[in-house]
């Protein structure tokens, strides 16, 4: 029932759309990303403190000299930038309305094309929503995405790497209904790709390094 | 680790003292000279001799550390081997149980089909109607986790994902009073059929200890050993009107009109939308063929835009806003942006369209607009646009969903009144604003609904009275947040 709501709501209406703005974190913030942050801190050495949850001066003075060993900005903030390279996901920034979906495929869109054109970004957001209206996928964004073997980025881990403002952005213009592909389900890199069924696919269109089809 | 203290070098102290003599002869000096610097050699060598011994000791300490990492390295390969034998064995155990559960799933489908077709209540066939659908959903649910190829999958997961659209679509169609018709009930008896087998055949490849260790790679999932079309077990082809059903996914867009342009024309179109030089990517095939175009701004930002062949309308068009403002924009800028979309849509001939909802991001507002056929929203017919809301210039626009259905279509009377319809809504809404829609009610079929935009406990709802039968078709709320207004 909730599949046939998605679609006529996708039909119908535009769909809500998450916000995706990531929130910094900075001095004077609490919880459990702060936590977080001072234990990675604390592992590898930056941070003497207490794991307790408050982002206070001695967190930002760990921060800082986070970033400046790490060729970082040293702004003290945790930004998409700081947090990636503690290896610690930030989390959307407001409440009740997050939809994982969007940054669920930004991040997906990162892992498989980031360095391509921008519409070869959005490209790879569409196929993965062509395959969610698809009967012969599954019928979630999550359940195309982690479907076994269907992504590289998947198989070899860099959907867990933070997406930038590029990819989000694509994420959503994904999800208003931008298909550059014109429907397809399917793109490869031609260069690299050995399946011979996939390759005997005949090709819509191609962008940057991937044939879509 | 060479240690800094054994490559110190010695100080060379001395040389040789010079013994003044009254008579100068060129022998002693000579003789001296010789003396001098077979003693400097002497201390190099001795010097040379202590670096090579401490050269040697460096490199037994250095092949020292490499043994004991060696041996470190050994029994971790083994604490490794073990995590890896760990890892297998639980991934088999979670694949083991998906394959029986899934083999489950389908029997249970296969119950719910007999009994739903032997039923003679409402009650319950809508039961049974909705058991069927959810195990579906839960077969479907559990089949995209095991590693399975898409050319082994895709046929089961069609089967498992219509079977479960063509239930809930006669549980609506039940529950609005409407009996199963009896073409209906000889597609429920093949579908029983090809459960019983399938079920057989899963619940036999579940128990026959044959379970995957790891899941699939890209490779894997895009095997050779593709099954062609004659080769598929042979599911029935369910003949329906749903979100999945074949009918839908081989639908034809209905807006197109026109001859077919040329390439040369379709440049010049969307020169004329972008302002940008644009450089021609070919014609793309599909559903909609249309020529791909792409170029860049002055400022360097891409521009990429597809004019449908057939009519040279336009498909799609993005840029990007020269500022990223992320803010909520106050109801004048909105009002603005309103007006600059409004401008450009009646430019490219979209004609007759009503803003509907909106959403803000990246420096860019989006409006949706959908058609407006003499006072009824037709919200099928939908074009989006985006706004830079710096210089209110559009830099995007998607019109697939207004080119897939938009055709002059007949709506029907309504047979209610509007003060009519209003009284089935709850009474716990207060009603603020009416107007006419046609709402997709499936994706093939369109309703004329009036749409009565309410309020309760501060949370604003859209709800969809049909204008002809007076049913109540749907109900939206809204959701008006930092990222714009949006139905759901």
């Amino acid at each position: 029932m909730k599949k046939t709501a998605l679609l006529l709501a996708l039909t119908l209406i535009v769909m809500s759309i998450a916000p995706v703005a990531l929130a910094a974190i900075s001095y004077g913030d609490r919880g459990n990303q702060v936590i977080q942050i001072q234990k990675k801190l604390k592992q590898w050495g930056y941070y003497e403190g207490s794991v307790d949850g408050i982002f206070g001066s001695q967190t930002l003075a760990a921060v800082k000299k986070f970033q400046r060993r790490n060729g970082l900005q040293v702004d003290g903030i945790v930004g998409s930038k700081t947090a990636a390279a503690l290896g610690i996901q930030l989390s959307s920034s407001s409440g009740g309305t997050t939809s994982g979906d969007v940054y669920l495929l930004a991040r997906i869109i990162y892992g498989e094309a980031r360095g391509e054109p921008y519409k070869g970004q959005v490209a790879v957001g569409a196929v993965v929503l062509n395959r969610v209206r698809s009967s012969s996928f599954p019928n979630t964004i999550a359940g195309v995405i982690y479907q076994s073997g269907a992504f590289d980025a998947v198989s070899d881990g860099q959907i867990n790497l933070s997406p930038d403002a590029t990819a989000l952005r694509a994420a959503r213009d994904a999800m208003n209904g931008w298909d550059p592909t014109n429907g397809c389900l399917f793109y490869y890199n031609p260069a690299t790709a050995t399946s011979r069924w996939m390759l005997s696919r005949p090709v819509l269109l191609r962008i940057g390094n991937h044939a879509f089809c | 680790m060479p240690s800094a203290d054994m490559m110190k070098l010695e100080v060379i102290q001395g040389g040789s003292p010079v013994k003044r003599r009254r008579k100068r002869s060129w022998l002693p000096w000579l003789l001296g000279a010789l003396c001098a610097g077979l003693l400097i050699w002497g201390i190099a060598a001795t010097v040379k001799a202590k670096e090579y011994r401490s050269e040697t000791e460096r490199l037994t300490a250095e092949a020292e550390v490499l043994r004991a990492d060696v041996e470190g390295y050994m029994s971790s390969s083994e604490g490794y081997r073990a995590a890896v034998e760990r890892l297998r064995s639980s991934a088999q155990t979670m694949y083991a149980k998906g394959a029986g559960e899934l083999a489950d799933m389908v029997y249970d489908m296969e119950i719910s089909l007999a009994k739903l077709i032997v039923s003679g209540s409402q009650s319950r066939k809508i039961l049974a109607l909705q058991e069927i659908s959810d195990f579906a959903g839960s077969a479907a649910g559990i089949l995209a986790q095991l590693p399975t190829s898409y050319g082994e999958a895709h046929s089961l997961n069609r089967f498992l994902v219509q079977t479960g659209d063509f239930a809930h679509m006669l549980t609506q169609s039940l529950l609005k009073g409407k009996e199963i018709s009896q073409e209906d009930v000889e597609q429920l008896k093949s579908l029983h059929e090809a459960c019983v087998e399938l079920a057989e055949r899963l619940k036999a490849s579940a128990e026959s200890g044959d379970i995957p260790t790891e899941s699939l790679d890209f490779d894997g999932f895009y095997s050779e050993d593709v099954q062609t079309d004659e080769e598929l077990p042979d599911y029935p082809t369910l003949i329906y009107d749903g979100p999945f059903s074949d009918s839908t996914e081989k639908a034809e867009p209905q807006g197109l009109t026109g001859e077919d342009i040329s390439e040369q024309e379709a440049l010049e179109i969307a020169g004329r939308i972008t302002g940008v030089e644009l450089t021609s990517y070919g014609l793309t095939e599909g559903k909609i063929p249309c020529y791909d175009f792409g170029g860049a701004t002055e400022d360097g930002r891409e521009v990429d835009i597809s004019i449908t062949r057939q009519g040279g309308m336009l498909l799609w068009y993005m840029c990007s806003a020269v500022e990223s403002i992320q803010e909520k924009p106050s109801a004048e800028e909105y009002e603005k942006c309103l007006e600059a979309g409004e401008k450009w849509l009646a430019e490219q001939s979209f004609e007759s369209m009503t803003p509907t909802y909106e959403q803000y991001y990246d420096g860019a507002l989006l409006i949706s607009f959908a058609y407006d056929a003499d006072g009824v929203t037709v919200y099928n017919d939908l074009v989006k646009v985006w706004v830079d809301r710096t210089t209110l210039n559009v830099i995007g626009a998607d019109a697939r969903n207004y080119i897939f259905s938009h055709t002059e279509r007949w709506i029907p009377e309504p047979l209610l009144t509007e003060e009519e319809a209003e009284a089935l809504v709850s009474e716990l809404l207060t009603i603020e604003t009416r107007r006419l829609a046609m709402i997709p009610l499936t994706p093939q079929t369109e309703v004329l609904c009036y749409e009565f935009t309410a309020t309760y406990d501060d949370t604003t709802y859209v709800v969809y009275i049909n204008a002809v039968n007076g049913d109540e078709e749907q109900i939206f709320i809204i959701i008006d947040d930092e990222n714009g207004r949006s139905a759901v």
